[in-house]
């Protein structure tokens, strides 16, 4: 008996020195190593490169910032009404829009950029098939449009989140008290969303300055820092400059976390309830402002993913457009192993951040363990840092001794791991919170030791929580592309990869059918686990 | 009537949840509606704040059909289990907030405001927001700004229901007080059969979906009309033999009685709970003041019960 009790003591602590030394050694430290490349050269303080780059390339800095604070803003309103729309809206209208937030959220982030090429490049669609234009459309606005609509959705999620989070009396009493649909808008819901408002647009704001892929797709001669961050490590690998650029990078990124945590503690107070329907009438001047707002958004959703689809089944001869298989058989070229690759990656990825995660909420909010709360703070840094920094970083501290992890597969999964980490933590945090007191208590009061509460209570409480975080991560690995780019090796490409070269070499119609295929991998994975969710559920009820 | 209710149905998903349910308040009269948890209590208050479609019925208010009007143009307030203050706003801002869509001017609404939040005893409050309040001063809060528009109609929904019992007194009365004060007709959904009783003119006692019976508290309880009723307003004993039933207080101890054996008792500090068996195998339950001695389990003792036919209730 003694022994057993002390074999879980030292497991324990085995879990413990695991979560400590991962997230340092695997999330600060790389951190760490970029800002030392930037600012050290041969060991010693040396901030030229830095002087260089901001003196030199300022324009950069300018471009990134004009791009950024336009697609938060075009963003920040659309999603907000987005909500607002289907906080108004009956069960079926939003079952539509939850259904595109799905689709966009388990898409790679360039489908937006493909579709544009496909749409208004020059052999678009509409540009050119249909009006015989030649155009040179690609620029800012189109990046500004492009991302601003990749991140419509990931926003629209978050308000749709805190509007369930609002006590429905609430708007039932305004309206009692005389408030049409305009004056519950503006009274009520808007300035109950503003904490919500800023967080979106500040995680906007720095994922739009972190964001390479939009530029270099569809950016044409104009150049953004994060493009040229890129440019540097694959044109002239020149990690010292990529350094610098992440570095003047991150400074936004860190100035938005810090607001960030301030402001999560201080939001997801109410518990969140399935929105009622019928809750406003369908008039008055900002619900009509709204809804149109979200209605072009829905159509642009729409063309986008029949573009994609279309590119994927068509191949034009003779300026003529026919339907095909072709390409599908085309793409097997390109991807044979790969997506065995990258189902392989997300699903380490899927597990261990999973439960990685739980523990970090278990140690964090059950057992109160000293440095937890750094830990934390630590883990959470991945969600705003931009991923070409923190490949960087992998690159630069995994080379050398003792890790020699440079080209291998390993850099890669525990790369995505950690930078999907912020999701997982987020979920294992909110799975411990659910546990009450009592019942660890009693794990203790029977004679359990803190390993039993883990295993007995923690673990199994938290199974609904796990399949979450789980497809949440899977997901997010099968569609990354900015931190792994740099570490993958070009004979280990996986898909979203290998998506983006094709496009970057013009081959579209394959991009397409990649595109294709990881929807509906991801798509398939989510709905397996959803699946399992209900019928879960369903059981214990 | 001032206010007229007739047919009221609504259906969720052909689950029928207030059916064909009909009745009336007269100008500045309380009424209690009393039921169930689920039994339509919410569902009739949402139908008359507007904020559910009804598949059926009428309201008519001080004369206007009041049926198809959106909730914010109903001469109705509502308060709600949960209050559904404005956690963005002081208490003053709350209160005023309904004054602005009948035209008031802001200097004039304040004023107005802090007159209110002077009889519902908030005064000093008015800048603090409502998470800085207690249960009960939030309370006021809600009533205090259903009011402040001069609603012909206030709806309570389980008002009480969230405050701890000794708070719940005390509201409860100075709810009765204000709502003389403003003689305003009232509708206080409760399931709790005391608080019913102590502040109602009239109690509207539902089950189902369906309106059981409408009548004064005093009569609800002496002349129940169904079982439903009978079972469900404090306690009763039944002899099934003899299809009959009585209250507990229509059992008593007295020489002249019946003989009966004393099965179990227990103690309740003012009051003492018997249970009693008949000779002819009937058990029958009845209290009596702790004043003189307590009779011990397995005691004989004589009690007299009046018994009334069953027969005459519904159901
Ligand atoms: N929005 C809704 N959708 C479906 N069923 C509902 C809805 N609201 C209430 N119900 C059902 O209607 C019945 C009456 O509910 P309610 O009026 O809230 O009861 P009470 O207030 O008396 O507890 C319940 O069975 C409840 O489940
Ligand atoms: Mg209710």
């Amino acid at each position: 008996m003694k022994n057993i009790k002390y074999i879980k003591k030292i497991l324990d602590k085995l879990l413990i020195s695991i979560i400590y030394i991962s997230i340092l050694v695997f999330i600060l430290y790389p951190i760490l190593c970029v800002f030392y490349q930037a600012m050290f050269i041969d060991g010693s303080f040396n901030v030229n490169v830095l002087n260089d780059f901001l003196i030199n390339d300022i324009k950069l800095l300018g471009n990134s910032l004009k791009v950024a604070i336009l697609s938060t803003i075009i963003s920040t309103i659309v999603a907000i009404s987005v909500g607002i729309f289907y906080l108004v809206s009956n069960k079926r209208t939003r079952k539509i829009i939850n259904l595109i937030m799905m689709l966009t959220m388990i898409s790679p982030p360039f489908v937006t950029s493909l579709s544009y090429i496909n749409l208004f490049g020059r052999r678009g669609f509409i540009t050119h098939d249909i009006f015989g234009l030649t155009l040179n459309t690609y620029g800012m606005w189109g990046i500004v449009l492009m991302q601003s609509l990749g991140f419509i959705s990931l926003n629209c999620l978050v308000v749709t989140g805190s509007l369930s989070r609002i006590n429905s009396k609430i708007i039932y009493s305004a309206r009692d008290l005389g408030a049409d649909t305009t004056s519950v808008i503006k009274d009520i819901v808007i300035p109950l969303l503003r904490p919500t408002m800023l967080i979106i647009a500040l995680l906007t704001f720095v994922r739009s300055l972190a964001d390479f892929t939009t530029p270099a797709i569809i950016g044409g001669n104009f150049n953004t820092m994060a493009t040229e961050a890129y440019l540097s490590m694959v044109a002239y690998g020149d990690i010292t400059r990529a350094s610098v650029i992440n570095v003047v990078l991150f400074i936004p990124a860190l100035f938005v976390f810090i607001i960030y945590r301030k402001n999560i503690q201080n939001t997801n107070m109410n518990e969140a309830n399935e929105l009622e329907e019928d809750i406003l009438s369908k008039n008055g001047i900002l619900y009509q402002i709204v809804k149109y707002i979200s209605l072009i958004f829905i159509f642009f959703i729409i063309i986008q993913y029949s573009s994609i689809f279309i590119s994927a089944f068509t191949k034009k001869r003779m300026g003529i457009s026919y339907f095909t298989l072709k390409n599908f058989i085309e793409t097997k070229a390109y991807i044979s192993k790969t997506f065995m690759r990258s189902i392989v990656y997300s699903l380490i990825s899927g597990i261990c951040g999973a439960l990685l995660g739980i523990l970090i909420g278990y140690y964090l909010e059950i057992r109160k363990l000293r440095f937890m709360d750094f830990i934390d703070l630590v883990a959470t840094m991945p969600y705003v840092i931009p991923g070409s920094f923190f490949g960087i970083g992998y690159i630069l501290a995994f080379k050398g001794a003792p890790f020699f992890l440079t080209g291998t597969a390993t850099i890669v999964v525990l790369n995505v791991l950690f930078k999907q980490l912020p999701f997982s933590s987020k979920i294992g945090i909110e799975a411990a919170n659910q546990i009450s007191y009592e019942t660890i208590n009693s794990v203790k009061d029977l004679g359990g030791t803190d390993f039993d509460v883990l295993k007995d209570v923690v673990l199994p409480m938290s199974k609904n929580n796990l399949f979450i975080s789980f497809a949440n991560s899977f997901t997010a690995t099968m569609t990354t592309v900015g931190s792994i780019i740099f570490l993958v090796y070009p004979g280990q490409k996986v898909a979203t990869l290998v998506m983006f070269d094709v496009i970057q070499s013009g081959k579209y119609n394959v991009g397409s059918v990649i595109a294709i295929l990881i929807i509906l991998i991801t798509m398939t994975v989510n709905i397996l686990f959803y699946k399992v969710l209900i019928r879960r559920e369903v059981n214990v009820s | 009537m001032f206010l007229e209710i007739s047919n009221l149905t609504k259906k969720y998903n052909n689950k029928t949840v207030v059916s064909n349910v009909s009745f009336g308040v007269e100008e500045g009269e309380l009424l209690t509606i009393l039921g169930p948890s689920g039994c339509g209590k919410t569902t009739i208050l949402k139908a008359l704040g507007g904020f559910v479609k009804s598949d059926d019925g009428k309201v008519i208010l001080d004369g206007i059909d009041i049926t198809d009007f959106p909730a914010e143009e109903r001469p109705v307030s509502t308060v709600f289990q949960s209050y559904g203050l404005f956690p963005h706003m002081s208490v003053i801002d709350n209160v005023i907030y309904g004054l602005k869509f009948i035209g008031i001017k802001r200097k004039e609404a304040e004023k107005i405001g802090i007159e209110m939040l002077k009889k519902v005893h908030l005064q000093g409050e008015e800048n603090k927001r409502p998470s800085q309040l207690s249960g009960g001063q939030q309370q006021r809060v809600a009533v205090a700004r259903g009011l402040v528009t001069r609603p012909k109609l206030l709806l309570l929904d389980e008002p009480l229901s969230n405050l701890d019992a000794k708070l719940r007194l005390e509201l409860r009365s100075e709810i009765k007080a204000i709502q003389r004060e403003f003689n305003i007709t009232t509708i206080f959904v409760t399931h709790d059969q005391e608080e019913a009783f102590s502040i109602a003119d009239k109690i509207m006692l539902m089950n189902k979906g369906e309106l059981i019976q409408f009548s004064r508290p005093r009569e609800l309880y002496e002349n129940p009309t169904t079982k439903f009723s009978l079972d469900f307003i404090g306690s009763v004993n039944y002899d099934e033999k003899n299809s009959r039933f009585s209250r507990l207080e229509d059992v008593y101890f007295d020489d002249k009685g019946e003989e009966m054996e004393v099965l179990d008792y227990s103690f309740k500090g003012q009051i003492i709970e018997y249970t009693l068996l008949t000779s002819d195998g009937t058990t029958i339950r009845t209290v009596s003041l702790n004043r003189k001695g307590e009779f011990a389990v397995g005691e004989k003792v004589n009690a007299i019960v009046n018994w009334s036919p069953l027969d005459k209730l519904d159901k």
